[in-house]
C-alpha cells in the first residue's frame, strides 16, 4: 500500500534529522565548496523523497552513495571551473585551531578518493564492506585504498600522528 | 581476539594501530558543520514545486547527442539512397536501355515460326514490389513472310496509338522517360503493341502531349531485304516507319570472252536479268551407277 504524501514527508524529515549533517559534511569534505555541497545535498534528499514515494527504502548507505555519485558528477562538471584556492576561502571555520587547520590542509592535499574513504571510515563510521557497497568495489579494495590513504595522510602530516 | 592477541605480541603492528587511532581522532576532531537552513528549505520547496530530478549529467548528454547525430546521418543516407536508386532505376529502365538489333528474317510461306525469344527484364526489389505482375515484354522473332506485311501494318497502327500510354507512366519514370516511355513495343509476330508502361499514378503526366517524333529510320525493307528495328529510333518514336524499296539488281557483267554477234530474233534479250528468273545453281548431271 503506497504511503500518503504526508507520511512520505514525515519519513523524509526523519531522514534529514538523522543524516542531514553527516551527508552535508561528507559532501563538504569531498567538494570543499559549501554551495556545491548544498546543491548536492538538496538533490540527494530530493532523490530520497522520490525513492520513498516509490515505496523503496532509504538508509544511510543509500544516502551517502547518492551523495557521493552526485559529488562525482559535480567534480566532472566543474573540474576546470573552480579554483582550489577560491574554495578554501569559502570553507567556514569555527574555532579553528592549529591542529584543525593542519588536518584540513592535509585533506586538501589528498585526492577525493582518499578523502572519501577516510571520511566514510573514520568519521562516518561505516565498515569497509559498506563503503565497498557504496563505491561499487570490494571490501578488500576499500581496505587497500584506506591503508594507502592513511599512509599518505601520515606522510603529509609528519611523524607526529 | 586474534587482532588483539597479535597486537599484544607484535610491537610494529601495535605502533601502526596507535598511529591509525590518532589519525581517526584527528579526523573526528574536525568541527562538524551544521547544514544550512537553505538545505531543508530547498528540499521542501523542490517537493512542493515538483522540481524534476537534477539536470541530466553531461556524461549522458554526449552519448545521446552522438546517437542523435548517427540517427540523423542514417536518415539522410537512406533518403539519398532512395533518391539515387529511383534515378538509377529510371535510367536503367528497359525502355531506356538500348536493345540489340533484331533482325526478322523472312521465312518461306507455310513454315512454322521458330520459338520466340523473350528479352528478359531485370527488376529490382523495389520495382518488383511496384510491379507485382510486370507486363510481359513483347517478343521479337522471325516473321513468316506471309504474315510480315500484316504484322508490320498492325504495329504501325499500334505505334500510332502509342501516345495513349502516356497517362500510364510511373511516377519515378515520368520525369525522365516522359518523352521516351510512349514507346510501345509492337510485336512483329503478334502485333499487339502493348505498351510496357500501362500502369501509373501520375495523373499530371497524362496531360503531357506526345513528344514530336524524330525522323523515322528505315526499319524494314521488303522484296528481298530484311526487316530491322533500330534500337535508337524505337524508344523515341512510337511509329515504325516502313520504307519499301526495291532491292537493286546488279547488272550482268560483260562476258570476258568475245561474244558472237547476236542472232536475229523476234524476242529481244533483256539487258538485266532478275535473279529470280535465273537458276540459282546449275543442276548437276547424274552419273550412272557403276
Amino acid at each position: 500500500m503506497p504511503a500518503s504524501p504526508n507520511q512520505i514527508e514525515d519519513q523524509l524529515v526523519q531522514l534529514m534529522n538523522e543524516h542531514e549533517r553527516p551527508v552535508y559534511n561528507f559532501l563538504l569534505t569531498l567538494l570543499r565548496d559549501p554551495d556545491m555541497a548544498l546543491d548536492c545535498a538538496q538533490d540527494t534528499f530530493l532523490r530520497a523523497y522520490q525513492n520513498l514515494a516509490k515505496g523503496k527504502p532509504v538508509n544511510a548507505p543509500w544516502l551517502f552513495k547518492v551523495a557521493r555519485n552526485r559529488a562525482m558528477d559535480e567534480f566532472r562538471r566543474r573540474r576546470h571551473m573552480t579554483a582550489e584556492a577560491e574554495t578554501l576561502e569559502h570553507i567556514p571555520v569555527r574555532e579553528a585551531t592549529d591542529q584543525v587547520l593542519a588536518v584540513r590542509s592535509i585533506l586538501e592535499l589528498l585526492s577525493p578518493s582518499d578523502r572519501e574513504v577516510l571520511y566514510l571510515f573514520d568519521i562516518a563510521g561505516f565498515k569497509t564492506d559498506e563503503i565497498g557497497a557504496m563505491l561499487g568495489i570490494r571490501g578488500s579494495a576499500v581496505r587497500q585504498r584506506l591503508s594507502r590513504a592513511r599512509e599518505r595522510f601520515r606522510t603529509l602530516y609528519g611523524t607526529e600522528p | 581476539m586474534q587482532l588483539q592477541k597479535h597486537l599484544h605480541d607484535c610491537a610494529e603492528c601495535r605502533e601502526s594501530a596507535a598511529i591509525y587511532a590518532r589519525q581517526t581522532a584527528l579526523l573526528r576532531s574536525l568541527p562538524v558543520e551544521t547544514a544550512p537552513p537553505a538545505l531543508r528549505a530547498g528540499v521542501f520547496q523542490g517537493i512542493q514545486t515538483g522540481t524534476p530530478r537534477p539536470a541530466l549529467p553531461l556524461r549522458w548528454a554526449s552519448p545521446l547527442l552522438a546517437a542523435l547525430m548517427i540517427a540523423l546521418a542514417a536518415v539522410a543516407y537512406i533518403n539519398h539512397f532512395n533518391r539515387s536508386h529511383l534515378v538509377r532505376s529510371a535510367l536503367t529502365h528497359p525502355s531506356l536501355v538500348p536493345r540489340p538489333v533484331v533482325e526478322a528474317t523472312l521465312a518461306p510461306p507455310g513454315t512454322a515460326p521458330p520459338p520466340q525469344v523473350a528479352i528478359p527484364r531485370k527488376h529490382s526489389s523495389r520495382s518488383k514490389a511496384r510491379h507485382p505482375n510486370p507486363t510481359p515484354v513483347p517478343t521479337v522473332g522471325p516473321v513468316p513472310a506471309g504474315n510480315a506485311p500484316a504484322s508490320i501494318a498492325q504495329a504501325l497502327s499500334t505505334g500510332a496509338s502509342g501516345s495513349t500510354s502516356l497517362g500510364a507512366l510511373q511516377p519515378a519514370q515520368s520525369s525522365i522517360s516522359r518523352a521516351t516511355a510512349v514507346h510501345a513495343r509492337p510485336s512483329l509476330t503478334g502485333g499487339k503493341g502493348v505498351p510496357h508502361t500501362t500502369r501509373g499514378r501520375n495523373t499530371a503526366a497524362r496531360q503531357v502531349p506526345p513528344t514530336p517524333k524524330p525522323s523515322p529510320v528505315p526499319v524494314a525493307t521488303v522484296a528481298g531485304a530484311s526487316t530491322t528495328t533500330s534500337p535508337t529510333a524505337a524508344p523515341t518514336s512510337p511509329v515504325i516507319v516502313l520504307h519499301i524499296r526495291p532491292t537493286p539488281v546488279p547488272a550482268e557483267p560483260p562476258p570476258a570472252y568475245p561474244t558472237p554477234p547476236p542472232a536475229p530474233s523476234s524476242h529481244p534479250t533483256p539487258v538485266a536479268e532478275s535473279p529470280a528468273l535465273r537458276p540459282a545453281t546449275p543442276v548437276p548431271t547424274p552419273t550412272p551407277p557403276s
